[in-house]
């Protein structure tokens, strides 16, 4: 029963502002994606636009490959889960829950039964009779995707949902959401802005910025092979380091030169940067380690800073040219601010991006 | 010990204690404001209850030793008094609910419903202006609409023109509501399956009834106390009480106890309105819809 969905071409400008850009998205049957990019880059305009709640300025939305785009939300048949939860605050949990089979006439046994199955599902079974203001936020959230559940739907689309819980809570509801929709097999589109959330939870994600689309792809084809330094930066905690190189040569070799680091290249990265001599490299902190790799580069470097995660360490370093490289460790090395020495990278795991253009070489 | 064990905190300072004299003198004010409020209302009160010999002593006599409900049986036994009370109440009830009915569906469509030609902000400007008139104005053009339909002095009449009067005060008041009513739970119904009419009944509709009871309770106590287009569009039959009160005054003496009785009983319905619509003034319905 799960659908095919693809935005085909989206464009939608409210006056001369363009919110969503030439955005084109292929989500396959049963398939968890996530929309994620900074806040005010279009990602609710694209959800509302499959919801049938604004309609695009040009393009087509196409749900298994009819196109949908002058159907109403009713009609589309999609779900929704709204970032501000939007229950209806007349209404009891039990209500709420069961409104949208009221709109589609079920019967009330049907109905009852339905409404317990998924209260079961989400955890709120003894909430049934309260009525929205009389729950926490997290509660309203089980609701909220209670109800977008209790029917069959083309497309499920979730709006920040985790947004309004705090850490600890959020981490949890990530992983059940997951099961749940993974159980479900619903074709689903998630928004966040947060990138770990995109990361765990997505069997594809889709990066935005400015109202379009950056890349999309698996969570670790984006880690790994980021499109460009926006997409870079964006995905990853803490974000890999980006500088601006020089390309030198020595001894016929090709070299980036980026404030105290001085880089070797091989073949492969010389003949992807062509004729540039300057590029973006871009190093993930992972890649930079105060121990010895056979075969790397290494840069003088004092520790400035040292963030505790208990199972590893973030590492600020500072060249001997006053740039800034961020670095990671597992904590069994003791190390501490004040340090200095070498820091370590192997050359073969930087990444290079076109100074102008952002592009990956 | 030394000095080191000494609390991360200083103690919260005390509240200031407010002087005597302040007090004091709070409590002057408060009685003055209370006195000139409650002093119409309780000289009104009493006057409906004092004999009739204690009306024109001088000086007045602010706590009469004796009271009377002869001018209440006076005023409330009297069959045309009754009538005019049954008038009043009719007239006030259907012009209020037509009005608040109409007046909310007004809004609604002029907050959700993008019309063609700018119609809107047309529609908008066309209510702001019944509102600047003053009502004086449109009394005389009401009398003779009224008068070429033949509805002179009947009830209809004065729930056309109530109607008319209130409806741009309860569409300006709903429209402003419904503007900032979170968009995202209509949204909600929408993706639920809603249809408009759907979507203004279940959703719209029951998150506005303390609005709506609030546009309703200034219509009602509006119309309820009118006495100009009441004077204007009626003589005897559809005379309401407002009418009745001010025709106390004229003909040969005042009859300071009924017209006093009457005045009283016409604000108690109005007194007991606004103590049941009071749960509506303080609380709003929408809190909790969206994260609180
Ligand atoms: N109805 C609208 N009218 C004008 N601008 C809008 C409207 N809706 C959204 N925008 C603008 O479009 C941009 C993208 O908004 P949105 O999709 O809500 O961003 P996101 O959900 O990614 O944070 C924002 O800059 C916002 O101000
Ligand atoms: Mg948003």
């Amino acid at each position: 029963m799960a659908n095919y969905l693809r935005l085909d071409r989206i464009t939608k400008s409210f006056g001369s502002f363009t919110a969503v850009s030439d955005a084109t998205v292929d989500i396959a049957p049963g398939e968890f994606t996530t929309l994620v990019g900074p806040s005010g880059c279009g990602k609710t305009t694209l959800l509302n636009i499959v919801a049938a709640l604004e309609r695009p300025s040009s393009g087509a939305v196409m749900i298994d490959g009819k196109d949908v785009t002058q159907l109403s939300a009713r009609e589309r048949g999609i779900a929704m889960v709204f970032q501000s939860y939007a229950l209806y605050p007349h209404l009891t949990i039990r209500q709420n829950l069961g409104f949208p089979l009221r709109v589609q006439k079920v019967a009330k046994p049907e109905r009852e039964r339905r409404v317990r199955e998924v209260a079961e599902l989400v955890e709120i079974g003894h909430l049934l009779d309260r009525k929205p203001r009389e729950l926490s936020g997290g509660q309203r959230q089980r609701v909220a995707i209670g109800r977008a559940i209790i029917r069959p739907s083309t497309v499920c689309l979730l709006d920040e949902p985790l947004s309004n819980l705090d850490a600890a809570l959020r981490v949890r509801v990530r992983a059940e959401l997951k099961l749940l929709f993974g159980r479900m097999g619903t074709t689903t589109l998630f928004v966040t802005h947060d990138q770990s959330e995109a990361m765990t939870m997505s069997d594809r994600i889709v990066v935005m910025r400015d109202g379009k689309v950056q890349q999309q792809g698996k969570p670790l084809e984006l880690y790994q092979k980021p499109a460009n330094a926006f997409v870079a930066s964006f995905i990853g905690s803490p974000q890999m380091n980006l500088m601006e190189a020089r390309v030198d040569s020595e001894g016929g070799r090709a070299l980036l030169r980026a404030g105290s680091l001085t880089l070797p290249l091989d073949d492969g990265q010389a003949a992807r940067l062509g004729s540039r001599r300057a590029v973006t490299l871009g190093i993930r902190p992972e890649a930079i380690t105060i121990n010895r790799v056979p075969g790397g580069a290494s840069l003088a470097a004092r520790i400035e800073l040292v963030e505790h995660l208990g199972n590893s360490a973030i590492v600020h370093y500072r060249g001997p040219a006053g740039d800034q490289i961020v670095g990671m460790e597992l904590l069994d090395a003791s190390i501490g601010a004040g340090w200095s020495g070498e820091a370590w990278l192997d050359p073969a795991s930087v990444h290079l991006f076109d100074t102008e253009t952002t592009l990956a070489l | 010990m030394t000095d080191t064990t000494a609390p991360l905190a200083a103690p919260a300072p005390a509240p200031p204690v407010r002087t005597r004299l302040e007090t004091l003198a709070l409590y002057v004010c408060l009685f003055v404001l209370l006195a000139v409020i409650i002093f119409p209302i309780y000289w009104l009160v009493l006057n409906s209850l004092k004999f009739q010999r204690d009306f024109f002593t001088n000086p007045p006599v602010y706590f009469p030793p004796e009271l009377t409900l002869g001018h209440w049986g006076e005023a409330m036994g009297n069959p045309l008094n009754q009538r005019y009370m049954l008038n009043t109440a009719v007239v006030a009830v259907i012009s209020t609910f037509t009005a608040t009915a109409a007046g909310t569906l007004c809004a609604y469509v002029l907050a959700r419903i993008r019309m063609r030609w700018r119609l809107n902000g047309i529609l908008l400007f066309a209510i702001l202006i019944c509102r600047l008139f003053p009502p004086v104005s449109l009394a005389i053009p009401y009398y003779l609409l009224m008068r070429q339909f033949g509805l002179l002095d009947t009830q209809a009449a004065l729930v056309i023109a109530y109607t008319g009067l209130a409806l741009p005060f309860v569409t300006w008041m709903m429209l402003t509501f419904f503007q900032d009513l979170p968009k995202e739970v209509e949204r909600a119904a929408m993706v639920d399956g809603c249809t408009v009419v759907q979507r203004f009944l279940w959703v719209v509709l029951p998150m506005s009834v303390p609005a709506m009871a609030v546009s309703a309770t200034f219509v009602f106590i509006a119309v309820w106390n009118e006495l100009l287009y009441a004077i204007t569009l009626t003589t005897l039959n559809a005379k309401t009480i407002p009418v009745a009160i001010a025709s106390f005054v004229g003909d040969n003496a005042l009859a300071w106890g009924p017209m006093s009785a009457l005045s009283v009983a016409s604000f108690v319905p109005v007194l007991l309105l606004a103590l049941a619509a009071q749960r509506y003034l303080i609380r709003g319905l929408t809190f909790g819809a969206v994260k609180g």
